[in-house]
């Protein structure tokens, strides 16, 4: 059956359009009425009058046709297109609304996620340091501004705050003359807000306190270019017998600000400490960009007693670095971040490895 | 699009295009050459009142024409529901078609044959039967203008077009 009704659709198309098709009997009887209505006979229909009315009509609708920007404002009006500008038209109003929105306020929430958005946008390393100093800056303005109208301040502002400190102690050098001068600024005026804090929310400011006093500190100048390599305190078991001593001068290129110093290691068979620096006195300075001095340091390993060291290749390492402003000393600061000396995008300095092999007879 | 802009030219283009199958098929479904002349210009005043909602990604120009005389068809049927079909209406129209008086005479029996046995048909198969060969449209716009399935719109057909040839028949136009 459906064979016969695909045939005779065919058939009927290839008439419709004066084209030939193939004969079949099958199909014989019901394409006799097909072409008699294909070749229906009407009267000549007074065309005039049909013709009139259309003019006609074309005029009144001339007169009647709405400006172009009512049309164009139909074609917005249709469904999917109104749907979509509802939607966009209630993001604009909740992004609107939530940009002044303040912590612990309805629309925070919106604000946080484009906040959190906006943080993993791709930056460099300088735009990225003061998205920092910029968040950081609005977020103690949040704060300032709930104080102001005496609204009490959600714990959550304040960790978010102390984080975002957190983050750029962490990740940016003390160096950083845009940090220090901010961290000095938001230091002044939290001490202003401080006081009017939840008593719970002391301990809190406290802990941001202390950062903010500690990325404002400048930090205080090496004693001598080359730093100092002293040897373990701890003795160690091995027979390890060297002490590595830096040679008292440290000759200088003419370039100001490049030196490069050269220490001889001796080795002495002293009962104890091994000449291995400790990770926390090596000199890791941290670099600025023009700064930079080349310390070469030679050891010569004298060999004492039963000891025979084995001169190694050459423990002579070139570093580049800027001017050595990071004591070896101890951070003062209780809040230090347990990596202080990371500098991200920035190169990594190598410390001179002054650790000598050696063989024993 | 032009006709969107009310542009004359792009009308007299379309009424010259359309006009003569909108006719016949409006002819074929209200028996009359008066009214079908009515209803098609209605047809075209239709159309320049609504352009502006007529969109070509949903089908072309002549199917949404048809779909305008078809309702207009429908509306007539049911506002004289209650009387019975009139026979073809032999008038001074067809004296206008110029043709020879035997031909003339030929087509007028043809005409009355042919609308009488539509009316034996169903609505459906006779809705079918005038979009295809009067109105001359494509199978998939009659299935779409019906909203029913090609399938179904050559099932419909195929019927039609059986029940056309028996009453034709029974009236005689066959031996």
């Amino acid at each position: 059956m459906n064979k016969l009704t695909d045939r005779l659709d065919n058939a009927i198309t290839a008439m419709l359009a004066n084209r030939a098709y193939p004969q079949d009997e099958g199909l014989e009887e019901l394409l006799q009425p097909a072409r008699m209505l294909l070749t229906a006979p009407v009267p000549a229909p007074a065309r005039r009058t049909a013709q009139a009315r259309l003019t006609q009509a074309l005029a009144m609708q001339r007169q009647r046709q709405p400006a172009q920007w009512l049309i164009a404002l139909r074609g917005l009006l249709r469904p999917g297109t109104l749907v979509s500008v509802a939607v966009a038209a209630t993001m604009i109003v909740l992004i609107y609304l939530s940009a002044k929105a303040l912590p612990g306020e309805m629309f925070y929430p919106i604000k946080q996620t484009g906040v959190a958005f906006d943080s993993h946008l791709p930056r460099t390393e300088t735009s990225r340091a003061r998205y920092y100093r910029d968040l950081s800056e609005k977020q103690l303005a949040e704060i300032e501004a709930l104080v102001a109208k005496q609204l009490p301040v959600p714990t959550e502002a304040l960790t978010q705050y102390r984080a975002t400190w957190q983050y750029i102690r962490a990740h940016y050098p003390d160096e950083n003359a845009e940090f220090i001068a901010s961290a000095e600024t938001q230091a002044e005026r939290w001490q202003a807000i401080r006081p009017r804090l939840a008593p719970e929310q002391q301990g809190l400011a406290q802990e941001i306190l202390n950062l903010l006093q500690a990325a404002n500190k400048p930090t205080p100048p090496p004693p001598s270019p080359m730093p100092e390599i002293q040897p373990l305190a701890t003795p160690a078991p091995t027979a390890t017998k060297w002490r590595v001593t830096p040679a008292p001068a440290l000759p200088l290129h003419p370039t100001p600000r490049t030196a490069t110093p050269t220490a001889t290691m001796t080795s002495t068979p002293t009962p104890g400490p091994t000449a291995t620096p400790t990770p926390g006195h090596t000199a890791t300075p941290t670099p600025e960009p023009t700064a930079t001095s080349t310390a070469t340091v030679t050891s010569t390993p004298v060999p004492v007693a039963n000891s025979t060291p084995t001169p190694t290749p050459t423990p002579t390492a070139t570093t580049r670095m800027s001017h050595p402003t990071r004591t070896p000393t101890p951070t003062p600061h209780p809040t230090r971040t347990p990596h202080p000396t990371h500098t991200p995008g920035h190169k990594k300095t190598r410390t001179p490895e002054s650790k000598p092999t050696k063989t024993h007879k | 699009m032009r006709a969107k802009k009310l542009e004359d030219d792009a009308w007299q283009m379309i009424f010259q295009q359309h006009y003569p199958r909108l006719y016949s098929y409006l002819y074929y479904q209200v028996g009359n050459a008066d009214v079908a002349e009515d209803l098609c210009g209605l047809v075209f005043e239709r159309a320049v009142k609504h352009i502006h909602r007529f969109n070509p990604r949903k089908g072309g120009l002549a199917g949404w024409l048809t779909r305008i005389a078809q309702n207009l068809a429908r509306d007539y049927h049911r506002r004289n529901r209650t009387r019975a079909p009139e026979p073809l209406e032999l008038n001074e129209a067809w004296i206008a078609h110029g043709k020879d008086p035997s031909a003339l005479l030929l087509a007028q029996e043809s005409s009355r044959y042919l609308y009488q046995a539509l009316q034996q048909l169903t609505e459906e198969q006779r809705n079918v039967i005038l979009l295809r060969f009067l109105a001359q449209m494509k199978l998939p716009e009659v299935a779409r203008t019906l909203g029913k399935s090609v399938g179904a719109v050559k099932s419909l057909q195929h019927r039609a077009l059986a029940t056309l040839r028996k009453e034709l028949k029974k009236l005689g136009y066959y031996e």
